[in-house]
């Protein structure tokens, strides 16, 4: 079995080989690759060689075996305040309404506060909760009921205070364009263990796409094969799905079979890696064609699961999301993305303020959210299943100011320092803390983690040694966390 | 174009991001517009010559530009048959159906394909 796999990868690697392309674009490096090239192109045009043996979503052994077998990871794009929800801070509450000290504003940059602010003491009620004794504010009465699950990352920092530079960076690992999303990487290295789903998907709510657009879960310079592919959650789950008037299932399938064998004649005529790509897309749109809508269908679920969750069948939602994600992972998709935009609280009107938009958006999350965790757990699921809540980066302690006067309603501004981030099953640790930050939530104090870390960790838990899974791009190897990132061992079971 | 990645034109985009979901393959097979297309091409190579053979590796030159390969050519051609007998036994008997089904599938074959989808 291993063998076999073994056998697929070595033939993907050689078919990447010979495209005029590919091979020319080796050669540019040297005499010794031209050379190189060119033997291991004869190699390859050994007669009779299936393409279908290349099979670029085949199912491929990780590293080692990892604890989680796929990937939920909820986005919360626009990024929630870690100071109403996670990071009780008291002590900021004595400054509230008190200038931020210079020592906190000289030499840093924010998105929008502008000359001296105010501190903003935290606007939420905090308790501690279970038996870990965990601080999580009122906003999530569910995910506090079960804060016995859930390890807070409570000291995560990035470099990168606007929404899509650092959506990229959490996803992509660059906070420029055209690099492969985490999700890309995952099917890269793993394949898919469902032939009729993708191994990718993203679902998205909260009526806007995320700021970055499809680069947050785009392909980059790995074949397009491993892009997240986008479902929607109202109306048909793909567009034109259904075959067109007159068109018979068997008369579809002999089209494909057409068009894909005329395919494999032109992929032997020009070794265009990007063709077998086209072979697989069109062998996966025919076999979702059924596959989708039964899985995309919540209306056959009982009663008490839609109740669970707080789901509004045939609406656009994060709760029919969370359903989603959950059925698809149970159908074996490893990798499902979710951006729910609406959490930027700036404080500039009321949809747009912790006083009363974040207390909103919490609750179109915070049932879901849990009901996703316990339905995984009950279901035996959530062992094998990582789960990641949480933004961008986080915000400041300050209220925001723009353009030097005091907003309407109460907001924060974009943060770089410290936020939180939720990891829960896949395993990690239960019921646990990680990282303090300073007493007014600034930055982090102890046990600081950057993207990075949440990367190299994530993949580990998937099997996988981020420093080892690399891509030849531009003629160096490529990874996910570039040359950064180290796995958060104390969080890990 | 959303399907497709295409950028919002908000701002230049200096590179576009290279792109092959199944969903664009469900498009180009299945969106009225492409059908539409197909049954023009179809309406084109009937016109074009007597026998089907020559139809289907006209229809090939007109699309993608150059003559069609033998090897091609039979899979296009074992394609219209096999929709011609699967028709002839699901359809009533009796029934006309408007234009040819099964050169308009070899048509819309012919417009999925990789050659004729990206062209280098």
């Amino acid at each position: 079995m291993d063998f076999e796999k073994l056998l697929q990868q070595a033939r993907q690697e050689s078919a990447s080989l010979v495209t005029r392309r590919h091979f020319l674009r080796n050669c540019s490096l040297g005499l010794g690759s031209m050379y190189l090239g060119g033997m291991l192109a004869g190699c390859q045009s050994a007669p009779g060689l299936p393409v279908e043996a290349l099979d670029p979503l085949a199912p491929k052994a990780p590293h080692f075996p990892g604890k989680a077998k796929s990937v939920i990871y909820l986005h919360m794009a626009g990024s929630p305040s870690q100071l109403e929800l996670f990071d009780y801070k008291p002590a900021l509450q004595k400054l509230d309404g008190q200038l931020c000290p210079p020592s906190l504003l000289e030499g840093k940059r924010f998105a929008f506060i502008s000359g001296v602010p105010q501190m903003l003491g935290p606007q939420a009620v905090f308790n501690q909760r279970g038996q870990s004794g965990n601080w999580i504010s009122d906003h999530l009465p569910h995910m506090a009921d079960i804060a016995d699950e859930l390890t807070l990352v409570k000291a995560v920092h990035t470099n990168q205070f606007n929404h899509a530079p650092a959506q990229l960076l959490l996803h992509t690992g660059s906070a420029r364009l055209g690099r492969p999303s985490m999700g890309a990487w995952v099917t890269y290295g793993l394949g898919t263990e469902n032939n009729n789903l993708p191994g990718f998907v993203v679902l998205t709510s909260g009526g806007k796409a995320p700021d970055a657009g499809k680069s947050v879960f785009g392909s980059g310079f790995l074949p397009t094969v491993y892009q997240g592919v986008q479902c929607r959650s109202e109306g048909d789950p793909v567009l034109f799905i259904n075959d067109p008037d007159g068109i018979s299932r068997d008369m579809r399938k002999a089209s494909i079979d057409a068009i894909n064998d005329v395919n494999r004649l032109s992929y032997q005529e020009f070794k265009d890696p990007e063709t077998l790509t086209r072979i697989a897309q069109y062998e996966l749109a025919y076999r979702m064609q059924t596959a989708v809508p039964a899985v995309m269908d919540i209306s056959k679920e009982p009663t008490y699961i839609h109740e669970m969750y707080g789901t509004k069948p045939g609406q656009t939602c994060f709760a029919n999301n969370a359903l989603l994600a959950r059925k698809m992972v149970e159908n074996g998709v490893r990798f499902v993305q979710l951006f729910d935009w609406g959490w930027d609280m700036h404080g500039t009107d009321a949809d747009g303020s912790l006083d009363i938009g974040l207390i909103n958006k919490c609750r179109s999350v915070d049932k879901a959210t849990t009901a996703l965790i316990l339905d995984l757990k009950q279901r035996g699921l959530l062992d094998e299943t990582l789960i990641v809540w949480g933004g961008e980066f986080g915000r400041t302690p300050m209220q925001e100011n723009r353009e030097g006067k005091t907003n309407l309603f109460k907001g924060r501004d974009h943060h770089v320092e410290a936020f939180t981030l939720v990891m829960v099953g896949g395993g990690i640790k239960k019921g646990f803390s990680f990282g303090e930050t300073d007493e007014i939530g600034y930055a982090g104090i102890k046990d600081r983690v950057s993207t990075f870390d949440i990367q190299a960790t994530i993949l580990h838990q998937l099997g996988f040694d981020h420093e080892k899974m690399t891509y030849e791009f531009q003629g160096r190897p490529f990874r996910l966390t570039d040359v950064e990132g180290k796995v958060i061992k104390p969080i890990l079971i | 174009m959303l399907l497709f990645d295409g950028i919002a034109r908000e701002v230049c985009s200096a590179r576009r991001t290279r792109t092959n979901t199944p969903l664009q393959a469900l498009v180009t097979l299945n969106d009225s517009v492409y059908v539409d297309a197909a049954k023009h091409l179809a309406l084109r190579m009937k016109k074009s010559a007597p026998s089907v053979r020559e139809q289907i590796s006209n229809g090939y030159l007109m699309a993608i530009g150059r003559p069609v390969n033998p090897a091609k050519l039979e899979v296009l051609n074992t394609l219209y048959n096999k929709t011609s007998l699967t028709f002839v036994k699901t359809s009533n008997p009796g029934e006309k159906p408007e234009g040819d089904v099964a050169l308009e599938l070899v048509a819309s074959a012919i417009l999925n394909l990789d050659e004729f989808l990206t062209k280098d």
